[in-house]
């Protein structure tokens, strides 16, 4: 059953990711070019320029255009967020868990102070003063999520560190770099990919539920987050501008989650449900 | 022995606010110059300058930073630029509508949570099984937003059941309580689900069923109330997404509760209230957080507070 649904999993990350990358192929619109004339054309209508699979939006833009587009962005922003949040936590988690003192108290109480705050808010402040703009938008996810990743990997290299063959190690007389670097961290690859994985996810509802609450990127870049914002001013009469991103989002989410339920079952059967 | 617990945790809460506070105080002054912010652009340079100094911006900010948090000791958190009122005032107006789309959320998120949680894992690998699983799985992928979209589209717009935004009776609190209640629901019943079946895997369960206790029993009584201890500990961490939730549920409801403030007193710059709303999530958050880890405690004794 987990396979199938993994199986599943992949599919509809590959099939999401290729859309976007590929997103020239698919489709014979500019996801930029306005055209009035075609505004708020329905889905599955075709006017003389074309086939709108997904209808058109305010300004006459394909939607199924801007939904591959955005998704480049989306995906861009998350990923980049992700690889932020795991450098930032990695680093911190491995130092705080291999020298443990005085550096890994602290870290821990600035995790638990980030924690101890609806991250929603923290997000909207730092926004909110820094301004919108994909680099911020990066930059507040990836400050987000670096304490997830911290804390793996401190509880693996926690766990790890009494082990026998970091005693052999010693005992051979490596250094305490070589020991991480050689034995430490291949320990650590799955827990991380895992996490990662699941963070994409999150940081993707995040940069939508951000955006849509006006607090994230602009409405000029297409990302599904503002393509969500922007139809919902069209409801309820042009209803597939809000619906279709959001199914998207849906879709990919779900994708990544099963791949990620399924990463997990593969690399630690003793957590099988 | 208790009584010790909650006041380390009440300091710690303390601790927490302070923090908060600190860093939105900090994020005013790094964008610049809050009293030209505020002011907006048309102002002339002695209006801001006066600003400034009625405000007292020109004041160390060691000094600023203490006399906010004296003032908020005593209650005084000063009044809003946009609304002209004291922000105490506008927070509590809003307090019970918040409170009560997030209790309603809540109850039918635990209310629908637990049962199905049990009888998912009971009935493991059946068809219910899988509906139940299928169900929560998208009920995670959800953005919360989109299914508020949805909902108004479908219920409220296209059936006309129900009101689209706005309190009033209890119509008016379905839709938001509901969309609310879908994602700590499809998450609960995944943990209760892989926590109970674990469970009942165990020795006492089978020495319970030997001894002759009704199935019924047996599941429902000892075996849930271990389950549950996992389950509370994740409410905990819950809270902070489900807090999350209910600032954008009352976005798209256009519910007036405290999370809709926060949103407009952020978007209107409006940085005394935004500093009291903060403050006022962050103290929500503690003592919510206290309240579960006392239930935490109630459920298992065995454990030891750190």
């Amino acid at each position: 059953m987990r396979q199938k649904s993994g199986l599943v999993g992949v599919i509809i990350i590959i099939a999401v990711v290729g859309l976007s990358l590929l997103a020239g192929l698919f489709n014979d619109f500019d996801p930029n070019a306005i055209a009035l004339e075609s505004r708020l054309s329905r889905p599955l209508s075709g006017t003389e320029l074309g086939f709108h699979l997904l209808g058109t939006d305010g300004l006459g833009r394909d939607i199924f255009a801007r939904i591959i587009y955005g998704g480049r962005i989306s995906l861009l922003v998350s990923f980049a967020a992700v690889l932020i949040s795991a450098v930032l936590g990695v680093s911190l988690g491995a130092v705080a868990g291999f020298y443990r003192g005085w550096l890994d108290a602290v870290l821990m109480r600035i995790a638990e102070l980030q924690m101890a705050f609806p991250f929603i808010l923290l997000a909207l402040t730092i926004l909110a003063v820094l301004g919108a703009g994909l680099l911020q938008m990066i930059l507040v996810l990836g400050i987000g999520r670096w304490i997830v990743f911290a804390r793996v990997v401190r509880g693996e290299i926690l766990s790890l560190r009494e082990r026998e063959f970091v005693e052999a190690g010693r005992a051979v007389g490596n250094r305490n770099r070589r020991i991480i670097f050689r034995h430490i961290m291949p320990n650590l690859a799955a827990p991380v990919i895992i996490v990662g994985s699941f963070t994409v996810a999150t940081n993707i509802l995040t940069e939508a539920a951000l955006t849509f609450l006006g607090v994230g990127l602009d409405v000029s870049i297409p990302t599904w987050g503002t393509m969500l914002a922007e139809g919902r001013e069209y409801l309820p009469g042009a209803w597939w501008l809000a619906t279709f991103p959001g199914l998207i989002i849906l879709i990919t989410v779900l994708g990544i989650n099963l791949f990620g339920d399924w990463l997990r079952d593969y690399f630690d059967p003793r957590l099988k449900t | 022995m208790l009584l010790r617990v909650i006041l380390f945790r009440l300091g710690q809460g303390v601790l927490v606010i302070i923090g908060v506070t600190l860093v939105v105080f900090l994020a005013t002054f790094l964008t610049g110059d809050p009293a030209a912010l505020m002011l907006g652009e048309g102002a002339t340079a002695e209006q801001v300058e006066a600003f400034r100094h009625q405000m007292g911006f020109d004041r160390p900010l060691a000094v600023q930073y203490l006399s906010f948090l004296t003032r908020a000791a005593r209650g005084d958190f000063g009044m809003s630029l946009h609304y002209r009122q004291p922000n105490v005032r506008l927070v509590l107006e809003r307090l019970p509508a918040t409170l009560e789309l997030s209790a309603l959320g809540l109850l039918i998120g635990f209310a629908l949570a637990v049962p199905a949680g049990i009888l998912a894992a009971v009935k493991r690998n059946t068809w219910f099984d899988t509906l139940i699983m299928g169900f929560s799985l998208l009920g995670q992928a959800t953005p919360v937003f989109w299914l508020g979209i949805m909902l108004i589209l479908v219920f409220a717009v296209g059936l006309g059941w129900f009101p689209a935004s706005g309190r009033g009776g209890f119509a008016h609190l379905v839709l938001p309580a509901l969309n609310l209640s879908v994602f700590p629901l499809a998450y609960t019943v995944r943990l209760l689900r892989s926590t109970m079946v674990e469970v009942l895997g165990e020795d006492y369960v089978k020495t319970a069923r030997a001894k002759g206790l009704k199935e019924f029993l047996v599941v429902n009584k000892h075996a849930l109330r271990n389950a549950l201890s996992p389950v509370v500990t994740m409410v905990g961490i819950q809270i902070a997404t489900f807090m999350g939730g209910a600032i954008i549920i009352e976005t798209i409801f256009a519910w007036p509760g405290v999370g809709r403030l926060v949103i407009q007193a952020i978007l209107t710059k409006d940085f005394p209230l935004v500093q009291t709303t903060v403050a006022f999530w962050a103290f929500v958050f503690v003592v919510v957080n206290l309240l579960v880890d006392i239930a935490y405690h109630i459920l298992d004794p065995r454990v030891k507070f750190r």
